[in-house]
């Protein structure tokens, strides 16, 4: 770039990049504009946290002895990317609770393809409201059911 | 009088530090040259890093492609592999060629694929926004190649890293302002927030129940909650005054410091790993061609944003002879 656009350019970058990112934020409807960002990392700490898990409750057609807690298995914490992958469950089960079909629909796909590995799976995702610190004194949370979901991609059959 | 965009880009010029800096034009030039092809290194370590998980990349099935991976399909892993070697390429070539700005645009796109790429899975990745956002900018950044630089040249490329510097502190700035804003409106209305005593203790306990483990700090600070409102509120100070900091080139390196424990700090209390942005706002603060030699403490005291004033107040520098 020339210096003298350069020199036009950076501040009105900066400025759009500054005000176009924090409106972003939820608080202004949350329009998620890639590559936006508002930063708004860590901005909120409240005494109520919620938590949306999936529970495995039968693989290949055979109910597990004891259903898994997505959230609570060592491996899914271990996965090479465990951030994307409890994204997709969390807004997966936020759609749920909102009642947006379209969207949960969509969220449901990326996460039996992207999620679930295996080929057949029947799970229910499931909400858990708690406040940190007692859960972590006690392990005690509140916890509602949104629904339950077969994944079957009609291989190895 | 009405205020012209020309006195508005005049004003921020003005305040801009020297392009020469303490250590002459050519000395600070080849300072900003090697930080450009440190930048491009450390890039290409991050797309090694995840070339390494390739088999975790091609395995990702369902996709729903953000803009820029608009042509890719989750059918196979052909698409997934095309980025991660666009990303490794275009990083490669600018680190061997830091210089020519088709190297730098090349690993600019190799950066916005692989990001909008692994954010086309259900969630926007947003630990790799700084590195996307200084990528694009290293790349306007005015270079003559072929040519002997002549010293307007050199000013002019010292403005680019300079940007690059500028639009990296004002992330900070932004993350500060939200929380200040936030938290400010949940006191007035009596919803907690961050701005009260047990914040960080819930931030702490609340990560180590998503994560499933404790980070490795976690438990004292839960116990040491009575601190986390002052270190909350130290943070909140760095975050929101990162943009001043540009135009303080005695505070780039102390600033630098702070950053990069800041994010050690929340490393080990939250388990979250900006990898990527640790190294970009620690290269780019304590490797600042900007930055004097030596600072000097109390001179770099006097311009801290808001505390400046009694530093240079109760403790003066001393009168130069």
């Amino acid at each position: 770039m020339r210096p003298g656009l350069y020199r036009v350019f950076l501040p009105l970058f900066l400025a759009f990049y500054g005000v176009g990112g924090l409106l972003t934020h939820s608080r202004f409807g949350g329009l998620d504009l890639y590559p936006l960002f508002a930063w708004g990392l860590y901005a909120d700490a409240p005494p109520s946290e919620t938590q949306y898990t999936a529970r495995l409750l039968a693989i290949d057609g055979r109910a597990l002895p004891e259903p898994i807690d997505v959230m609570g298995t060592p491996d899914f914490h271990r996965a090479p990317d465990y951030w994307s992958d409890a994204g997709v469950l969390t807004r997966f089960g936020a759609a749920l609770e909102a009642g947006d079909a379209a969207e949960a629909g969509a969220l449901r796909r990326q996460f039996e393809a992207n999620v679930l590995r295996d080929d057949r799976v029947r799970y229910e995702v499931l909400k858990r409201t708690y406040n940190p610190l007692r859960r972590r004194e006690t392990g005690a949370w509140d916890e509602v059911r949104l629904g339950a979901f077969d994944k079957d991609t009609g291989a190895g059959r | 009088m009405p205020i012209s965009l020309t006195h508005l880009v005049d004003r921020f010029w003005a305040l801009a530090p020297d392009p020469e800096g303490g250590l002459g034009l050519e000395a600070t030039h080849l300072a900003a040259r090697t930080l450009v092809r440190a930048y491009y290194l450390g890039q290409l370590l991050i797309a090694f890093q995840h070339l390494a998980l390739w088999n975790h990349y091609v395995g990702l099935r369902s996709i729903r492609p953000l803009w820029p991976v608009f042509w890719a399909s989750g059918d196979s892993g052909r698409d997934a592999m095309l980025i991660l070697l666009l990303f490794a390429a275009g990083s490669c070539a600018a680190a061997f060629f830091p210089d020519r700005i088709a190297a730098r645009a090349a690993a600019f796109f190799g950066c916005l694929e692989f990001s909008a790429f692994v954010s086309s899975f259900g969630t926007v990745r947003h630990v790799h926004h700084l590195m996307l956002l200084t990528s694009f900018l290293f790349v306007l950044i005015p270079v003559r190649s072929g040519r002997a630089a002549r010293d307007e040249d050199r000013r002019a490329y010292l403005r680019g890293v300079w940007g690059v510097q500028c639009a990296a502190l004002l992330t900070y700035s932004m993350a500060g302002f939200v929380k200040l804003m936030t938290g400010a409106w949940h006191l007035a209305t009596g919803q907690g927030g961050v701005l009260t005593p047990a914040a960080m203790a819930l931030h702490v306990a609340n990560s180590g129940i998503r994560f499933g483990i404790d980070a490795p700090l976690a438990d004292l600070a839960i116990r040491a909650r009575i601190l986390g409102l002052p270190i909350y509120l130290v943070v909140l100070y760095l975050e929101l005054f990162a943009l001043p900091i540009a135009f303080r080139p005695r505070l780039h390196r102390p600033w630098g410091v702070a950053l990069v424990l800041m994010h050690l700090g929340i490393s080990l209390t939250l388990n979250l790993f900006f990898l990527s942005s640790l190294f970009i706002v620690g290269l780019l603060l304590l490797a600042s061609p900007f930055a004097p030699a030596t600072p000097g403490w109390r001179a770099a005291a006097g311009e801290l944003p808001l505390l400046g004033r009694f530093v240079r107040r109760f403790a003066p520098a001393p009168a130069s002879l």
